[in-house]
């Protein structure tokens, strides 16, 4: 198998599995031994699989012998964050506390791609607890700080580190992330992948660790668009098991897409303004090439509400009972960041009354969301206005203030706000700052998924961003 | 001197980072300074949630189901 296997799209390595180009068994092995052996590099692997992964890519190939072919899926290795519970084996949630936990019952994200007959390689790291109580640098895991294969002295991103860097470097085809704000959209973001942020509800979590109940979502990280559209169909779903559940099925329809000259694409010219010097031709080319797809573009911009201050008092309430016995205990304090640690000690006295205000805040944020998207279909918006930070930067250290300063604010909450009304996001790679992928950020209504994926496809059609690959440390 | 430190310039410190001031790195960083970071984060979120005036109508964005 030569090199170009490792970043193949998820269609192709099926079809080449249904031709018997290669079996399922040497295709999972040779991602597992990949895995194996770049993923420690890149502080991206929590647990190899390799023997349970040969095993199941057995019973694949034997059912792939019979011709009982089970979707785009079938036969095809993956990753998933370690906060899904896999039976039998370790679950960390990236931290210290967790290291030893073993569940019994295996997520229903992952029961789903089993059944379709894809094959799970490996558990990828991640922030600890998903970077419960706000986490303040890189090294805030279990395994160390994310690195980034374009730049292994740069971060991942979190809180889907080891999913972000296993994708950008082929060691695994697509993995599974987690984002409550932000953990899906900024490692696809800073390692050149293409992630998807689900509606809230649409993909079950049952067997996920909860850090925010209102706010958690699970999605693909992959290659591409498309490979995001297959991925999310196998996922999505009702599940009584989630009483987040939206009871809602996901059908990727690209022969159904939408016309894109009927589409309008929402975005803020300040938004130029705000992201980073090195980043601004990527995003004014990739803008570009978003018009000539034949969408038409309003200028508009977020309401103004205080989404920060919403998204910190609406998680550390919830992540502070979810977590209230940890930071009982004192166990917290086995955290590798200690203001992590102090923060969701400090979460255990949020009043019950803050929360509430917030709550009923973020029903205004849904409302003035609707009122927004009567007059556009899509946002469009840079996913990180700039590209990796190095490992050793602080990670909440103060905004560079751009210069000349911005008239509005954009869309630089974006993140935030599309977690609080819990609409679906799209990160597709648009371009490099230096030698660091920076990416577009796609929003629309809830379950909109579709419309997204067809406008993400259509840009990749028109470029190679997600098509190149970083060089790898040897 | 003032010894109050934000838990922005704490991260720093923990970091490692070369952004922050001399003077901040001097300032021992103990558990009690992160919490009390913690809570003056707080403070200043309670600060912008209550300026912000809403209905009585207005109902959090969660619905108990029966």
């Amino acid at each position: 198998m030569t090199d170009d296997i490792f970043f193949a799209g998820i269609a192709d390595l099926n079809a080449r599995l249904r031709r018997r180009e290669f079996s399922t068994v040497e295709l999972v092995r040779a991602f597992a031994e990949r895995l194996a052996k770049l993923g420690p590099r890149y502080n991206a692997l929590a647990l190899p699989l390799s023997e349970v992964a040969l095993k199941r890519a057995k019973q694949v190939d034997d059912e792939l012998k019979r011709e009982r072919f089970r979707g785009p899926l079938q036969g095809i290795p993956f990753g998933a964050k370690d906060l899904l519970a896999f039976a039998g084996h370790p679950t960390t949630w990236g931290a210290k506390p967790y290291a030893g936990q073993v569940f019994d019952e295996t997520a229903t994200v992952l029961q789903k791609l089993d059944k379709t007959g894809s094959v799970l390689i490996g558990k990828l790291s991640m922030v600890e607890l998903a970077g419960g109580g706000g986490y303040r640098t890189a090294a805030a895991s279990l395994f160390g700080p994310g690195l980034n294969p374009w730049d292994p002295s740069c971060w991942s991103g979190g809180s889907s580190s080891g999913s972000g860097s296993a994708v950008s470097a082929g060691l695994v085809p697509f993995a599974l992330g987690s984002e409550t704000s932000g953990s899906i959209i900024t490692p696809s973001a800073f390692c050149g992948i293409t992630g998807l942020r689900p509606t809230y509800g649409l993909v079950s979590r049952h067997g996920a660790m909860a850090l925010s109940w209102t706010m958690d979502k699970i999605g693909p990280m992959c290659h591409s668009a498309e490979d995001c559209g297959l991925v999310l169909q196998v996922i999505a779903g009702s599940d009584s098991k989630d009483p987040g559940s939206a009871e809602k099925s996901f059908y990727y329809t690209p022969q159904y897409s939408p016309q894109l000259s009927d589409l309008k694409v929402g975005f803020a010219p300040s938004d130029i303004g705000w992201a980073d010097a090195a980043a601004r031709p990527a995003f004014q080319s990739a803008l570009q090439v978003m018009r000539e797809t034949g969408v038409q573009f309003v200028e508009v911009g977020l309401p103004d509400l205080p989404y920060g201050v919403l998204a910190d008092v609406i998680i550390g309430a919830e992540e502070a009972s979810v977590f209230e016995t940890l930071i009982v205990n004192g166990k917290v304090n086995d955290l590798a960041d200690p203001s992590q640690a102090a923060a969701l000690r400090a979460n255990l006295e949020i009043p019950a009354t803050e929360y509430l205000k917030a709550m009923r805040i973020r029903s205004l944020v849904k409302q003035k969301f609707r009122e927004l998207f009567a007059d556009v279909d899509v946002l469009i918006a840079p996913a990180r206005y700039g590209a990796a930070p190095k490992i050793t930067e602080p990670l909440d250290g103060p905004d560079p203030i751009p210069s000349p300063f911005p008239a509005s604010p954009g869309m630089r909450r974006l993140i935030q706000a599309g977690n609080l009304a819990g609409i679906p996001a799209l990160s597709v790679p648009c371009g490099f700052a230096g030698n660091l992928p920076v990416a577009l950020q796609l929003a629309g209504p809830a379950f909109t998924e579709n419309t997204l994926i067809a406008l993400g496809r259509e840009f990749q059609n028109r470029t190679d961003w997600h098509k190149r690959r970083p060089t790898l440390v040897s | 001197m003032n010894k109050k430190i934000t838990r922005r310039q704490l991260a720093g410190v923990a970091a490692g980072s070369a952004v922050v001031s001399l003077a901040i790195a001097q300032v021992p960083v103990t558990s009690q300074d992160f919490d009390r970071a913690a809570r003056e984060s707080h403070r200043v979120n309670s600060a912008a949630l209550a300026k912000f005036e809403i209905p009585m109508s207005l109902e959090p964005a969660f619905q108990f189901k029966a």
